[in-house]
């Protein structure tokens, strides 16, 4: 073992040690993360079908892709579900973790009850709010009937909401393009909220206790209304978590895909193709009976493009803003 | 101290590389069909379950009874979708089952990869079938599972649609026959739907359905349309015969019948509120004892002309197995379409017998007499037909489903706009460079 004294005494150890602690977990994330992600930009460029590659045919799946007008589908509507799921996440995340880090009674019980969604199977949150939803026999409507209003058929209804609420209000006519998300696809938004939102609490009211209290003291003295105290005091010192919070759900709401598996559908995606989001596109055309990989790998290169532009664009638009 | 220091590192690093190496090495092993003690084992993955797979597993049990040298190793996945997505995932692993159940574009697809087993030398080999037996496969299976004068795949699970009624209903209404064309299908449907308890609210309906291609491309059909041009390359199910068929459709499951999703509509005829649904006749089995009304079965209603598009799936043999396997699938593949099996597996399940000599038998002669109109129904696979079989028109039913079928009977387009959108849609599924 003298080359390894040796290594000491010209002080190349430290970061060999260093380099050996990485080397298992270095292992796992090459094998399961690095490869595959190179793969599937290397087989994006060739026809693949069942595993086997018949050939190099450079952009034609990029070129397919741009004029097939259901991943344009795909790609709305998962517009729709990131700008609806993200700021409302948000928002309810930051209204519960301020209020929970107060020191209210029962607190840890509030604190359980808000992450247990994000520790429950998400197939088994899925198949109980699939129940909830159904439109004869789900526990919302058989509520909204007791309440006097009408059933709505949630999963079921590929008109859009704001097309509804014009209906609702007497609008004979709305115009198409203003129809908004479907009621189904907003069904699906709503339990992915609820389910992400204990999560996003918890990151919150970990950066809620690393405000130094002094802040609040010194904010108390000057005679700060709560409201002041909020904008100028938790919400700038807040920031880099709320930055985190911003990134780290966008991401998670491009992915989207258990929910609308499960949820959806027959077929899956359904009503009127209304929920088909872009990762479903994507398992559709790579999975289905002979399933093109190569097809598939050029929609998860398209995906990962637009999600890493949109953290750029968020990290030079918002980072500005984050006080570290 | 530093010696024991460096062997601990040492001991840290070899664990490292030990774990490193047994992760890679596991994603390496497994799979291969060993024969143990003697026995061939089979593995036949196929989507049967529920009533129908029962009733596999118990054909199964009793194949590997008279055959104890082979051991068919039944595995259901649930359902068709993932059936499709595991066999292609398999073969990309180079680790196929034996036997599968298989749709046309499936099995398209595996002969393109070259990894569907020919069947022919089977057929004509020394455990074969005779030119009798052949000519005893219902008229059109056979050739279904042909591919340039080649047999790759064998008709297994095969289903007509049905028209069910509740002879309860119609009797109420001094009915005693089911439609026997369209236009007595909608004056029917008309007269069934009503307000029975007089609280003005419409509490029993003509028909019902749940949203899908297969109706439609059924009257399709019967309206003389057809879904493809005949050489395959355009979508042809938008013609004027196919924008007839769907505002009938239309008409029939909005004016005189309900729409539910899913399977719903079933409930609701064996609650007896829906005079009569279309079903495939493998519904019987799903609604056996689930009723109390008088029910009887008929051919689904005559358009300008009769048709009917034949359902259902095959099994495929995989070119990977080894010889001993592949001779023990072919053994339970001619055990299994033999008259006597087939027979049992129709009415054990109602899917269609694949023998014509089948019906003769005593267990199906005896299911006819149980279930009124029975044979008349399959007395349709005479003149039935086969959707395209290629994988373009796997995928492209699903637009015809969601942009053309379910568009109109929402109400979202009219029915011409709504098949003029899904047409094309079916037209850039089959141009695209790549097929899919």
């Amino acid at each position: 073992m003298s080359w390894i004294s040796t290594l000491r005494r010209k002080k190349f150890m430290d970061p060999l040690t260093a380099a050996l602690y990485i080397v298992p977990a270095g292992i796992i994330v090459a094998v399961f993360r690095m490869l595959p992600i190179g793969s599937a930009f290397f087989l994006s460029f060739f026809d693949v079908r069942m595993g086997r590659i018949r050939g190099f045919i450079g952009l034609a799946h990029y070129a397919q892709l741009w004029r097939d007008p259901s991943f344009w589908n795909s790609l709305g509507t998962t517009a729709y579900y990131v700008a609806g799921v993200v700021p409302v996440s948000l928002f309810l995340a930051l209204l519960a973790a301020v209020l929970l880090n107060k020191k209210i009674r029962a607190l840890g019980f509030y604190r359980t009850v808000y992450f247990l969604p994000v520790v429950t199977s998400l197939v088994a949150v899925s198949m109980v709010w699939k129940w909830i939803f159904h439109p004869r026999l789900g526990l919302l409507n058989y509520a909204f009937d007791r309440l006097g209003g009408s059933a709505l058929l949630w999963l079921e209804e590929p008109r859009g909401v704001f097309e509804l609420v014009a209906s609702a209000a007497g609008w004979e006519w709305w115009p198409d393009g203003l129809a908004g998300p479907s009621l189904a696809l907003v069904a699906v938004m709503i339990v992915s909220v609820w389910r992400g939102i204990g999560y996003n609490i918890v990151i919150f009211l970990a950066g809620l206790q690393n405000i130094p209290d002094q802040y609040y003291e010194a904010a108390r003295i000057d005679g700060a209304s709560p409201m002041q105290v909020f904008w100028k005091v938790t919400w700038p010192l807040l920031s880099p978590t709320t930055f985190y919070v911003l990134l780290s759900t966008t991401i998670v709401s491009f992915q989207v895909f258990t929910q609308i598996y499960l949820m959806t559908g027959p077929p899956v995606g359904g009503p009127m193709g209304t929920t088909k989001v872009i990762v479903y596109y994507l398992f559709e055309r790579g999975f289905d009976a002979g399933g093109n990989m190569g097809f598939a790998s050029a929609v998860a290169l398209v995906l990962f493009a637009i999600i890493l532009t949109l953290t750029l664009i968020q990290r030079r638009i918002v980072e500005r803003r984050v006080y570290y | 101290m530093r010696t024991a220091c460096t062997l601990k590192r040492g001991i840290a690093l070899g664990l490292a590389v030990a774990l490193g190496a047994s992760i890679l090495l596991a994603g390496c092993s497994g799979g291969g069909e060993e024969t143990v003690s003697g026995v061939t084992k089979v593995p036949f993955w196929h989507a049967m379950g529920g009533p129908l797979g029962d009733a596999l597993d118990e054909l199964i049990a009793e194949f590997n009874e008279a055959h104890p040298d082979i051991e068919i190793e039944s595995i259901s996945m649930g359902r068709y979708q993932a059936l499709s997505q595991k066999i292609m995932a398999a073969v990309a692993a180079g680790q196929p089952p034996v036997l599968a159940q298989a749709y046309e574009a499936w099995t398209e697809a595996l002969i393109d990869n070259e990894s569907a087993e020919p069947l022919t030398a089977y057929i004509e080999g020394p455990n074969g079938l005779t030119a009798d037996e052949l000519a005893d496969f219902v008229p059109g299976m056979l050739e279904n599972n042909t591919w340039d004068g080649t047999v790759y795949s064998f008709p297994f699970n095969k289903s007509v649609r049905a028209l069910y009624w509740n002879k309860n209903l119609f009797e109420a209404e001094g009915l005693d026959a089911a439609p026997s064309n369209w236009r007595e299908y909608e004056e029917l449907s008309r007269r069934l739907t009503k307000d029975t308890d007089g609280d003005g609210e419409i509490d029993q309906w003509g028909t019902a359905g749940q949203i899908s291609a297969w109706m439609f491309e059924n009257l399709l059909l019967q309206n003389g349309g057809q879904v493809l041009t005949d050489d395959g390359t355009k979508a042809a199910f938008n013609s004027p015969e196919g924008v007839e068929a769907l505002e009938f459709m239309v008409r029939l499951l909005t004016d005189y019948g309900k729409i539910t999703s899913g399977y719903e509509y079933q409930n609701d005829f064996q609650a007896g509120k829906v005079g009569m649904i279309e079903g495939s006749t493998v519904s019987l089995s799903f609604m056996e004892g689930k009723y109390t009304f008088d029910m009887a079965v008929a051919p689904l209603p005559d358009g300008k002309e009769k048709g009917c598009f034949v359902a259902g799936t095959n099994v495929v043999v995989f070119k990977d197995a080894g010889q001993k396997e592949k001779d023990a699938a072919w053994a339970f593949i001619k055990w299994f379409t033999s008259p006597e099996v087939t027979a049992r597996w129709a009415v054990k399940t109602g899917y269609a017998p694949v023998r014509t000599s089948a019906r003769e038998s005593a267990a199906m002669l005896a299911r006819f007499e149980a279930i009124e109109g029975l044979s008349e129904v399959l007395d349709q696979l005479e003149y039935a037909s086969y959707e395209p079989r290629t994988s373009d028109w796997y995928a492209g039913r699903k637009h015809l489903e969601e942009m053309g079928v379910e568009s109109a009977l929402r109400k979202h387009k009219s029915p011409k706009e709504a098949l003029d959108i899904a047409a094309e849609a079916v037209d850039n599924e089959i141009a695209n460079i790549v097929p899919m």
